[in-house]
């Protein structure tokens, strides 16, 4: 009887156990490895000479130049992210299917937005990226300098690109800009030199 | 009977040791720093941390608590009114735009390591247009694996381009021009 009663015991207390190490197992846990990396871009300007030398899509060496914008995020694969620095601008305007105002936000300043991807193997990396380097300027009315509050002008220098298998540490030379435009950009910006005005877009993903 | 025991309390500990893990808590250090040395690791241990953080200025500061898989946020700063007339509602409303230093954060567990999804916040009204509604930011949306103990550098901007939104940001601090602002978050 004795016996009886203590396999019972034990036959309760093994399942109330094991139900409630059942229950406080996740879910579902995913499975596959969360790779972390390091995205970067870099807005250089480049002299003449550097420009010229930079051929094909990625190069392995340093790329020579003055920086003017660098912006970086720690992420992992497979998972948007993105980080702005800038100006939140609104705009307010009136729908009159909603019979009332509305506001909508454009982001102006250094912006990268990134979704990066990779194999089991982790060797190379798929990169969907857009970023952006926008600023607002003061509009110039003969009698008074100022910003208009509704409308801003903004001058923006944007890349979004799809590229396949990137290996780490390489530079992806995403835009190479030169000429007027760029000038003007860089006059914008207020760096606008005497010679070396070209621009070059510089995309790279590191182990962090 | 002894074994019968034995292998009971051992059942019992087992239990009890994923039901604490269930209740796992944190503390998540936010900090804005501004140096010009750019850091050789994104995920650091205490000592290349504490290495780091000698060569930096510490602009901002947020500690917050979390529970395991529970979303968390923290916010010090202002509500700024937007109001407008509604012509359905027959009447004023008013929407609030979140200004100051605000941090979103769910701390989960991945394979041994626990897996963070953060978005801190920076912004300040802009003081130079006068409208009110205007504002800068420094903003950062991610997530990542890290270890307890562990300090992330979650994202850095530098450059010339960056200089006006920093004083925007930061108007009584010096920025040189080869300084960057960081966002860095450490899991205790």
């Amino acid at each position: 009887m004795k016996k009886q009663l203590a396999r019972i015991s034990l036959g309760l207390l093994l399942g109330v156990c094991l139900s409630v190490v059942g229950q406080a197992q996740p879910k579902k846990e995913e499975d596959f490895e969360r790779f972390p990396m390091v995205a970067i871009f870099r807005l250089l300007r480049v002299s003449d000479a550097e420009f010229q030398k930079l051929k094909g899509n990625t190069t392995t060496g340093d790329i020579a130049g003055e920086e003017l914008l660098s912006t970086e995020i720690l992420t992992e694969r497979g998972r948007p992210c993105l980080v702005h620095l800038g100006r939140k601008w609104p705009l307010t305007y009136y729908d009159p299917r909603a019979k009332q105002y509305q506001i909508q936000y454009v982001d102006t300043g250094a912006k990268l937005d990134v979704s990066l991807n990779t194999q089991d193997d982790n060797k190379t990396v798929n990169v969907e990226m857009r970023n952006e380097a926008s600023r607002t300027v003061s509009t110039t009315d003969p009698n008074q300098e100022q910003e208009l509050t509704v409308y801003p002008r903004a001058f923006p220098y944007i890349n979004e690109i799809n590229y396949p298998n990137l290996k780490y540490g390489d530079n992806l030379i995403v835009s190479k800009l030169s000429g007027p435009t760029a000038l003007s950009y860089l006059k914008t910006l207020g760096l606008a030199g005497a010679a070396n005005n070209n621009l070059v877009g510089v995309f790279r993903v590191e182990h962090p | 009977m002894r074994q019968y025991f034995a292998f009971l309390s051992i059942l019992l500990l087992l239990t009890m040791q994923t039901t604490l893990a269930q209740d796992e808590t944190f503390k998540l250090t936010l900090k804005i720093l501004k140096t010009d040395t750019v850091p050789q690791k994104r995920l650091m241990s205490s000592g290349e941390w504490q290495s780091f953080q000698s060569k930096s200025t510490t602009l901002q500061t947020l500690e917050g608590i979390a529970r395991i898989q529970k979303p968390a946020l923290v916010f010090l700063g202002l509500k700024d009114p937007l109001a407008y007339f509604s012509n359905e509602a027959g009447s004023k409303q008013v929407q609030y735009i979140d200004v100051g230093l605000k941090l979103d954060y769910t701390v989960g567990k991945h394979k041994g390591l626990y897996a963070i999804e953060i978005r801190p916040e920076y912004s300040v009204l802009d003081p130079t247009t006068g409208v009110p509604d205007r504002s800068s930011c420094f903003i950062t949306e991610t997530s990542f694996p890290i270890a307890r103990g562990q300090t992330a550098i979650i994202s850095r901007v530098s450059g010339k381009f960056c200089q006006p939104a920093f004083k925007a940001l930061f108007p009584e601090t010096d920025f040189g021009p080869k300084d960057g602002l960081f966002f860095t978050v450490t899991l205790e």
